[in-house]
């Protein structure tokens, strides 16, 4: 499938005159694979997300799904979707099996053997098989979204959009999460839409930044690394010097050790040169990612070139 | 996860979904599963079950004997008042329910059409409630049976009752109930609805005029149980007009229901800010007291729904019309039995369920305050309300009287 967004804009109207732009004039190209979105809460990836999964309507702008448009050929597209949103529930008195059998047959899916071995099919992959017939208020948070997953998974759809999937799940749960998706993402767009900077890093080939609705980067996950490097330091300082060092600088990560606190921080080599023990260190995404999300400059794509490394003593 | 399986072939696309009715009869089926799972919707069958097996003439007759037709006319009698009350407490929380689950951005995603939806979940409740209704009446006409009627003959009487009397109020409040919890909250509709009923139809003045047109209910009751030739085509034309009724408000919830308003509870947002221009308008006529947090917390939709059922009290009692002053306090002292239980429920459910609902009942009980403090604190304005309550009616009813 091949997506196009163009120039998307959604208002939300707060009563008394008071407007609020959600998303600002977006515009992304996606095709088979996976994508990433990351952004801060309230950067309008929820917002994004529901409108591509055409449960609200933008303000302005458009979206193409292999030539549907959304508004326009909404059955159609929802025909081809698979919507996990960020916070949802499904009927605790209800089985997995008969929340799947009650999706499928909102889906249109007519009943019988086939349903039957669609369902069954998809429990196995997501590893509910032996949990079919166990009532949905009794699982696991890694259980419910396995679920989730599963019912957006019932109509094998072409375009799969997953809000914020591994929020509260535990590190092996999360793992198996992203493995999973990981293996969906071959014949289909999945976006991927999260905050959890280290879901991208390990699934996504494609990505994008997204910040108070508006787009600021835009590309492999690789170049939103490259953009960081040179900006990314590490210091011993003793304790006394944190609090002092914190407000000044932009420190990503505090480690106390035994000869006083290993600080890591964002910053130019202009404005870190005075600390002590400077040394550079490898971006990894979670740095770019804060680098591009930094307050004052904010434009990753437009940063100076960093000094040459090998300058810093 | 397993990672060595693999997901089927993918599904062919336009054979995989056809148009309504294939959803249609889905939604209602998935949708009478939910009630059979919900104990509450089991309680309220039980209940109703109960009230109208109890009253049996075969039960309540001094002889110990009763006639076919007044049978079947109690049973369809007890129907039309117990069965809309069941009715009305399961029909409005429907596509509440979905939206409570958290599941309306789930389904809603879903290639479905809207007005399978809406009909699919109508007639799925409607199949549950109606389905109790035949039950009762299946036990009902089971110990008219005992007690000597013949099979044919009942069956014809108990579905004659059952479509002209007990029917028609039921499938009202099951397509009003449903169609006005589109836009009000359901809690809301539900008091509204029992107190429409109750003046409509329960009360002295409704029983003095034997039917009236605003009302869904026929009552064989007022007739003693046996409804005259006479009024024969005034009934028909009344039972023809709110099936008709009925009718009408489930197309109108087809044709309004609309994905993003349900969603997002657009149209319930608009009365939200109804209220709040109201709250400016009054706003700006004089400074509006700012409540302590306490009391604060009390406010929502159930403790508005008690003091609407509260102003419903005196309105009652000043309707009954009754001549003796004996009957007048006995009236006026039901209304307070009736509805302010109804009123302290509603206030102990605002008061205590609220941490619940809001989801900050475990974060409030990890905190090392005294419990019972917590419960007075919960409880205490809630009280102070109701209990106000109580003597303002009290007072009201004493000098009106």
């Amino acid at each position: 499938m091949h997506v196009q967004i163009n120039h998307l804009v959604k208002y939300y109207d707060r009563g008394r005159k008071n407007l609020h732009c959600a998303v600002n004039d977006l515009s992304l190209e996606l095709s088979d694979g996976m994508f990433g979105l990351l952004g801060p809460n309230g950067a309008g990836k929820t917002t994004l997300m529901k409108m591509l999964a055409t449960l609200l309507e933008p303000t302005s702008g458009s979206v193409s799904y292999d030539g549907l448009r959304l508004g326009r050929d909404n059955q159609a597209i929802r025909k081809r979707l698979g919507y996990l949103p960020q916070s949802y529930g499904l009927y605790a008195n209800l089985s997995a099996r008969e929340v799947l059998d009650y999706m499928a047959a909102l889906h249109g899916m007519p009943r019988g053997a086939d349903r039957r071995k669609r369902i069954d099919a998809i429990l196995e992959q997501v590893n509910l098989l032996d949990a079919a017939g166990r009532r949905v208020g009794g699982f696991s948070g890694g259980m419910r979204q396995r679920l989730g997953i599963a019912q957006a998974l019932l109509n094998d759809p072409d375009l799969l959009i997953v809000d914020e999937p591994t929020a509260g799940l535990d590190p092996e749960e999360r793992i198996r999460f992203r493995n999973l998706l990981g293996r969906l993402s071959g014949q289909r767009v999945v976006i991927l839409s999260t905050h959890i900077v280290g879901d991208i890093s390990s699934t996504c080939d494609d990505m994008a930044v997204l910040a108070e609705g508006t787009l600021r980067f835009r590309g492999q996950p690789v170049c939103l690394i490259d953009q960081a490097r040179g900006y990314v330091w590490s210091t011993l300082v003793q304790p006394a010097r944190v609090p002092e060092i914190e407000r000044d600088y932009h420190v990503i990560s505090a480690v106390r050790r035994s000869a006083g606190v290993s600080l890591r921080l964002l910053g130019d080599l202009a404005s870190v040169r005075g600390l002590p023990e400077l040394a550079p260190e490898e971006p990894n995404l979670e740095d770019a990612y804060i680098w591009t999300m930094r307050p004052a400059a904010g434009e990753g794509s437009s940063i100076s070139l960093p000094v040459e490394s090998e300058a810093i003593s | 996860m397993s990672a060595s399986t693999s997901l089927p072939v993918k599904v062919r696309r336009d054979p995989v979904f056809p148009s309504a009715p294939g959803p249609f009869f889905e939604i209602a089926v998935g949708e009478w599963k939910l009630q059979t799972r919900s104990w509450g919707s089991w309680l309220l069958v039980l209940l109703c079950l109960l009230v109208v097996v109890s009253e049996h003439p075969l039960f309540t007759s001094h002889s110990g004997t009763a006639s076919l037709a007044e049978s079947a006319a109690t049973w369809a009698d007890r129907i039309a008042v117990f069965g809309s009350m069941m009715a009305i407490l399961i029909a409005p929380f429907v596509l509440d329910r979905v939206r409570r689950a958290g599941a309306a951005e789930v389904e809603l995603s879903k290639p479905f059409p809207g007005g399978a939806y809406v009909l699919g979940k109508l007639a799925g409740v409607a199949g549950f409630t109606l389905a109790a209704i035949l039950g009762s009446g299946v036990v009902h006409m089971g110990i008219t049976l005992f007690g000597g009627a013949d099979l044919v003959q009942a069956a014809w009487a108990y579905t004659g009752q059952a479509v002209q009397i007990a029917l028609p109020p039921v499938v009202f409040a099951l397509a009003a109930g449903f169609f006005l919890s589109m836009w009000i909250h359901p809690v809301a509709v539900t008091a509204g609805y029992v107190v429409y009923l109750v003046n409509s139809s329960l009360s002295q003045s409704a029983a003095n005029a034997r039917l009236s047109w605003l009302s869904p209910m026929v009552r064989p009751d007022y007739f003693h149980y046996a409804i005259p030739p006479e009024w024969q085509p005034v009934v028909n034309a009344h039972i023809t007009l709110y099936y008709a009724l009925s009718l009408a408000l489930a197309v109108l919830a087809v044709t309004l229901f609309n994905r993003q308003n349900f969603l997002d509870g657009r149209a319930r947002k608009s009365l939200k800010e109804w209220l709040r221009l109201s709250m400016d308008v009054a706003g700006r006529m004089g400074r509006l007291p700012v409540l302590s947090p306490s009391l604060r917390r009390v406010l929502g939709i159930p403790t508005l729904v008690a003091l609407l059922l509260a102003v419903a009290i005196p309105s009652m009692t000043l309707q009954a019309g009754l001549e003796f002053t004996d009957l007048r306090i006995d009236h006026a002292f039901l209304a307070l039995e009736f509805y302010l239980s109804l009123c302290g429920l509603l206030f102990m459910a605002g008061g205590l369920g609220l941490d619940q609902s809001s989801r900050a009942l475990d974060l409030v009980l990890v905190k090392p305050a005294n419990r019972w403090r917590l419960l007075a604190e919960r409880l205490l304005p809630g009280l102070g309300i109701y209990l106000f309550l109580i003597l303002g009616m009290a007072a009201y009813i004493h000098f009106t009287y």
